[in-house]
Formats: C-alpha cells, sequence, structure tokens
C-alpha cells in the first residue's frame, strides 16, 4: 500500500502479473453489452487472425485504475482522467503486468494532491501492449477525529461572496409553485410566495457546490438537512423577473450533542432584480451530523 | 505500432472524410446504479482487493461509459473503415463532476478525424468517437472517447 510519504515523482512498480480468462471478458461482454465475438470465441479470434480471444482495451484500463486504487488504499482517491493507447493485442490465458511510474505530484494545499500516473500493460514476453495515463486527486489522510473546521472555512471561501447565479422565474413557476405548495385555485396569482427565496439558493440548487469533500471524510456521517432558512424580502418576484443571486458563507461552526457532533455552514444569499435593486435576503444554516469521536466506530 | 505516438496527427489529406465529422448520434438516457458498477467490476475477478467503487457515490464516465467506442456506434453512429485495417486504438474518460444515481443524458457524435505517416510511411487514420455526459439540470458531467484505428494505404471509406 502507499503511503503520502511514498508519493515521489518517480517512483515505480509493478504488480504481480494476471492472467485474463475468457469467463471474465463474458462477465465484461454483459456489462458492457459488447458482444462481439472475437473477445471471447477462440473460434472466431482465430478467424481474425489472433492466437485466442482478444482481452478487451477498456478491460485493461479498468484493471489498471482500480489496482492503482488498491495501492492507495483507504486513502480517499478519485479518478479524474484516464487515457490509454491500445498498442497490440493480448490474448487470454496469458500473463500481463501492470507497471506503474508517478509522473508528477502536485500539492493542492488543504485540498489534498494531485497525482498523474503513467501506465504499462506488459505481455507474457515484457513487450507492451498498452500505454496510458491515470490522473488521481488524493483527499488528505485525516488521522484525527476532529471536523476539519478550518478545511471548510478554505473551501467556502468565508465572506467571499460567490456568483452572482441568475434564474428567470416565469409565470408557469409561480403558478406550479403555488399549486404544490397548496394554495386553493381559485387563490392563485402571479406573485411569487416569499419562501420561493429559499428555491432560489444556488447552492439548494446544486450551482455552488464548495465543500463536496465532506461527503469523503472518514468520519461516519449519521445525519444532515436544512437547520434554518430566513428570508427577508423588500418586494414578492414577479413573474418574468431576472434575478440574480449572490451567495456568500458566513458562519462555519460545531456543536456537539449528545448523540453527535454537527457542523453548521451558515450562507446569506442576496436577491437583486435587473435594474440592480435588491428584492430580498436570506439566512439559510445546513447542517451534517457526525459520529462522536468517543463512539470509535471508524 | 510502436511508432504511432512518434507522430503528429494532422487533418486528413483526403478532406472528403471530414463530412463524416460533428455527425450526432441517438442520445441516450441511463441511470447508473451499484448493481451496474460491480457487474463491471466482476469482470476483474478479484485480482484487486479493494474495489469499492461499487459503493461509491462518485462514480466516474468510465462508469457510466466504460467502452466509448462500444457505446458511440451503439447510438447509431457509423464505424468508418477509412484503411485496409481497422483496430481499437484507445480510450479516455473525463469526469468533471461526480456521477451520481440520478439519470445521465449521453450524447454521441464523431468528434474529430485525423491522420498521420509513420516513419516507415503508413498512413493511419484516427477517428474520435466522444460521448458527453449531462446531469438531468443540463450540467456537463464528462466526456468518454473512443479511438478507432485504421491503418493501411487503402483509400475509401465505407461505413
Amino acid at each position: 500500500m502507499i503511503t503520502s510519504a511514498k508519493l515521489v515523482t518517480g517512483s515505480t512498480w509493478r504488480e504481480d502479473p494476471v492472467t485474463v480468462s475468457t469467463v471474465d471478458l463474458v462477465r465484461w461482454a454483459g456489462a458492457t453489452e459488447d458482444f462481439t465475438e472475437f473477445h471471447f470465441d477462440k473460434d472466431a479470434a482465430i478467424a481474425r487472425g489472433f492466437q485466442g480471444p482478444v482481452v478487451n482495451g477498456p478491460w485493461k484500463a479498468r484493471a489498471a485504475k482500480a489496482a492503482l486504487l488498491a495501492r492507495f488504499g483507504d486513502e480517499s482517491a478519485h479518478v479524474r482522467r484516464m487515457t490509454f493507447e491500445y498498442r497490440k493485442p493480448d490474448v487470454v490465458g496469458l500473463a500481463l503486468t501492470f507497471e506503474f511510474t508517478i509522473a508528477s505530484v502536485t500539492e493542492t494545499g488543504a485540498d489534498g494532491s494531485d497525482l498523474e500516473v503513467m501506465v504499462r500493460v506488459l505481455d507474457a514476453n515484457d513487450a507492451v501492449t498498452t500505454v496510458g495515463t491515470i490522473d488521481v486527486h488524493l483527499e488528505p489522510q485525516d488521522e484525527s477525529d476532529d471536523l476539519p473546521l478550518d478545511r471548510v472555512r478554505s473551501a467556502v471561501s468565508l465572506g467571499t461572496p460567490h456568483g452572482p447565479f441568475s434564474y428567470r422565474v416565469e409565470h408557469v413557476d409561480i403558478q406550479r409553485y403555488q399549486r404544490l405548495s397548496g394554495r386553493p385555485e381559485e387563490r392563485i396569482d402571479d406573485i411569487m410566495p416569499a419562501a420561493f427565496f429559499g428555491a432560489l439558493d444556488p447552492v439548494e440548487r446544486r450551482d455552488l457546490e464548495l465543500d463536496d469533500f465532506l461527503l469523503d471524510l472518514s468520519i461516519p456521517k449519521v445525519g444532515g438537512g436544512n437547520a434554518f432558512n430566513q428570508v427577508e424580502y423588500e418586494r414578492p418576484i414577479l413573474a418574468g423577473e431576472l434575478i440574480s443571486v449572490t451567495t456568500t458563507y458566513t458562519e462555519v461552526y460545531e456543536k456537539k450533542g449528545q448523540a453527535s457532533r454537527l457542523l453548521f455552514r451558515v450562507r446569506e444569499n442576496v436577491f437583486t432584480d435587473e435594474s440592480g435593486a435588491q428584492v430580498g435576503t436570506a439566512r439559510n444554516g445546513h447542517v451534517l451530523a457526525y459520529q462522536l469521536a468517543s463512539a470509535g466506530a471508524r | 505500432m510502436g511508432d504511432v505516438a512518434s507522430a503528429t496527427w494532422v487533418l486528413p489529406e483526403d478532406v472528403s472524410v471530414l463530412k463524416w465529422s460533428g455527425m450526432l448520434g441517438a442520445t441516450v438516457t441511463r441511470t447508473l446504479s451499484g448493481s451496474q458498477v460491480a457487474m463491471l467490476d466482476s469482470s476483474l475477478g478479484s485480482r484487486f482487493s479493494e474495489q469499492t467503487s461499487s459503493q461509491s457515490p462518485r462514480w466516474g464516465m468510465e462508469d457510466l461509459c466504460p467502452d466509448p467506442l462500444v457505446f458511440a456506434i451503439g447510438t447509431g453512429l457509423p464505424r468508418l473503415r477509412l484503411l485496409a485495417t481497422q483496430i481499437d486504438g484507445g480510450s479516455e474518460w473525463e469526469t468533471w463532476v461526480p456521477i451520481g444515481a440520478g439519470p445521465t443524458t449521453l450524447v454521441s457524435r464523431i468528434a474529430a478525424i485525423h491522420q498521420k505517416k509513420s516513419s516507415g510511411g503508413r498512413v493511419m487514420m484516427r477517428t474520435t468517437y466522444e460521448v458527453a455526459g449531462y446531469s438531468a439540470r443540463g450540467e456537463k458531467l464528462g466526456v468518454a472517447r473512443g479511438f478507432s484505428l485504421d491503418v493501411g494505404g487503402e483509400a475509401g471509406v465505407a461505413a
């Protein structure tokens, strides 16, 4: 298993040779719906001039990715890009060796590090049949049970506005929202209810995603959701308006409960119309609940 | 084929083949599941001890579109036969936004056709089939590319 200390440019290693079977390629065919016969039928392969069923190129790419991620063990690794060139066919029943070389390591501060890993697949004669590159992002290894408050504050750029994000509010949106919120048909109008300001939230709409790494923390998450929403508006939103929203995170803090630790992120949205006039503001709190360190179930 | 990487890909001499570039395949919507990813991983056997991808909420384009060339051809795009011999030349996957369990729309196209000559004077043509993945909200999640490689000297196009 590779530790962070061993992530050095130029490091190279070979995995133990693997032998691909026809069964493996039949499974691959089923999963990818690629039933090209020379990948699993010996006669079809020989008719095409191969010595036997040919290992699918993308199978080798997936195997390389799996072998690499296995090397990183518990470290949270995400593959961002893979590119492979299939130079020579490999046939089933013959040993393949996956060789990896770390071409570069770029530390990205609190976010972890980016690795470029060169891959070579060699056949039983040590001839290179496939070459590739895998770009991997490694989340920082966090050995502590502390919630990463400083990392969250950095990720959301506490106090710095994000946006603006623009949303056109149509007549049909207003009608649909009023119906979904239970307003009687005879009272449906062209004025959006105040609660709709919460729907024009770039974070809830996933137009602004700054702290996704929280999904990958090794501390078990036991719950989460909206903690509170406060809206103050100058006037209602009208049909046809283009509303611009600027989001600023204002607070990141932790509260300890009896059953869990709560991570709060508070953000403020400022809504303006096309003339630049402020229409309203909203303050939203979101909470994630993590298992108590004393639970010891990591 | 060791000389494949030694030359630069350029636009083909026979520009008539470029009429295929930009051609779109049928749009496909897929909802990726853990069991589908597990099926892909099952083809790897138990060789690699930590295959956690089937449990991850952060799938990549390589999970959604494991064989871009096969997928693109399956959407109705022609597998261009430009020269005498044809092989699967390679694959590429880029994931910009982690792919979750929701529906993803896949749009295939013939993105490029390039040519180069080896040091031995052998002509090669590479057709790039690109599959772009979009979330239900229209956000581009990533792309997968399959490279069809034609090798030889005979001209002519047959879909």
